[in-house]
């Protein structure tokens, strides 16, 4: 773990490809992206519904479910939301289920799943067949994520409230999403965040967090079974250093990502620590790259 | 904590929502009912469920469908948007004027054909919720705070050319 203090962005310059395009793309405000629901509605169905409502919705190519909101507005408070027919979502918030690949009648974890938006998109991808355990532990976060599942329609959801590293091993898990609390770098352009001022202890607290969540995670998976591991962050020591640790104890290997847009490769080292070299098969998702906020994923297969 | 149906009151729930909202009792074949303390649940059946409910505590599972109230049960606005589509009685088509009312929680006075009681409310076709209906006057019951953001900011189209702004 990098134990150097991180001050704004600057540390980055080196391992963020065209870093001058990307502090432009911070300066930009981000697009709108929605997610069609298509449990209330198919996804052919959806532009034109919209279109005649008044929005003006482009699709995503890669993406089908997804689309671009032009204009002015809340889109929070418009009627559609509040039928369920589509959620806000950043574009890359949106790659982990896609990713995860959910097949109906599996049974996935999310472990830290408040405030619902990946969970019930994994839910969609299963047409509600099959079930998506949401866990979180944060009460507040919980209540959103219950009013989401109401207003989406995602019936297939369970929601627990563990501490996710102590998530009961007694079940297990085809699939497992772990989205952990991170220090939110990448949602940057939706205005300036305290993670700019973050300590040492803070990181080092993350990170120990992330580890201790990804083990368990792990844990509870079942042979063979896959997790995609995400953050909104661009701090390697969050991303690739908690995913080379679980690649290093043996526990997972990392699988490709095939992805129609653009992003990095996961770093082979940072400030002088080396990670494990399959990390280069992670995603780092960057604003110049993709028009929403910075992302890493690392997709892993747990070995027996 | 929820626990399973018992088989007595699953066959209540179905009928329930079948006499009073004729929502075919094939429809509710493929879901399992759980009750909390004053909820009901509908959930997709799936083999796992039981494990997943031995082992785990469970703080909700799928959608809340009913409440049971002193008078009998009342159904939720989230439940009525899962199901509400399928329902061929009881319901109340809203026009323009009275979806603004409907929306603001103000009552709609209007002879419409339904039984007093429970109905759902729909607009061009989608379910909006729950509603009571005495006879000549409706009155909403989707929950203040999920009509908030609606009442917070008006629904001002986004794409600025349809709004004219």
């Amino acid at each position: 773990v990098n134990h150097q203090r991180p001050r704004g962005f600057e540390r980055y310059r080196e391992i963020i490809p065209d870093y001058e395009d990307f502090l432009e793309a911070l300066r930009q405000p981000p697009a709108v992206f929605i997610r069609a629901n298509t449990l209330k509605i198919d996804v052919e169905s959806f532009p034109p519904f919209m279109r005649e409502r008044g929005y003006d919705v482009e699709p995503v190519r890669g993406l089908k479910e997804a689309f671009c909101l032009k204009g002015k507005g809340n889109p929070g408070a418009t009627l559609e939301y509040f039928l369920g027919y589509y959620h806000i979502q950043g574009l890359t918030s949106m790659l982990p289920a896609r990713i995860l690949n959910p097949q109906p009648d599996e049974t996935i974890l999310d472990l830290c799943a408040a405030p619902g938006g990946k969970a019930t998109h994994l839910a969609q991808r299963m047409r509600n067949r099959g079930l998506v355990v949401a866990n979180d532990n944060q009460g507040s976060r919980v209540n959103i994520l219950r009013s989401h599942i109401d207003r989406l329609g995602a019936s297939s959801l369970i929601v627990c409230r563990y501490n996710g590293q102590d998530f009961p091993r007694r079940v297990l898990f085809h699939r497992a999403l772990l989205d952990p609390p991170c220090s939110a770098e990448g949602t940057y352009r939706l205005g300036p965040r305290p993670f700019l001022r973050i300590g040492l202890t803070a990181m080092e607290r993350l990170n120990k967090l992330q580890r201790a969540l990804l083990h368990r995670a792990l844990d509870v998976l079942k042979p063979e079974g896959t997790l995609v591991y995400s953050t909104c962050t661009y701090a390697p020591e969050e991303n690739e250093a908690v995913v080379s640790d679980a690649l290093m104890q043996g526990r997972a290997e990392l699988l490709p990502i095939s992805i129609p847009f653009p992003h990095a490769p996961g770093l082979n080292s940072w400030a002088g620590e080396r990670f494990h070299p399959e990390l280069i098969k992670a995603a780092r998702f960057y604003p110049h790259h993709v028009n929403s906020w910075g992302f890493f994923i690392a997709h892993l297969r747990k070995r027996n | 904590l929820l626990t399973f149906a018992s088989e007595i009151e699953t066959r209540e729930i179905v009928a329930y929502m079948s006499e009073r909202f004729g929502i075919p009792a094939e429809t509710l074949a493929d879901f399992s009912f759980l009750r909390g303390k004053r909820t009901i649940w509908i959930v997709p059946d799936s083999p796992e469920l039981d494990g997943i409910f031995q082992e785990l505590r469970v703080e909700s599972a799928g959608i809340p469908l009913l409440r049971e109230m002193t008078a009998g049960w009342k159904p939720t606005t989230a439940g009525l948007h899962f199901l509400g589509q399928k329902a061929t009685r009881n319901v109340i088509e809203l026009n323009d004027e009275e979806l603004a009312t409907f929306l603001k929680r103000g009552l709609i006075r209007r002879v419409f054909p339904a039984e007093r009681g429970y109905v759902i409310v729909r607009y061009n076709g989608s379910v909006l919720g729950c509603g009571f209906y005495g006879g000549d006057v409706l009155r909403s019951q989707i929950p203040e705070e999920r009509l908030r953001p609606l009442k917070r900011k008006p629904q001002v189209p986004i794409n600025p050319l349809a709004s004219g702004s």
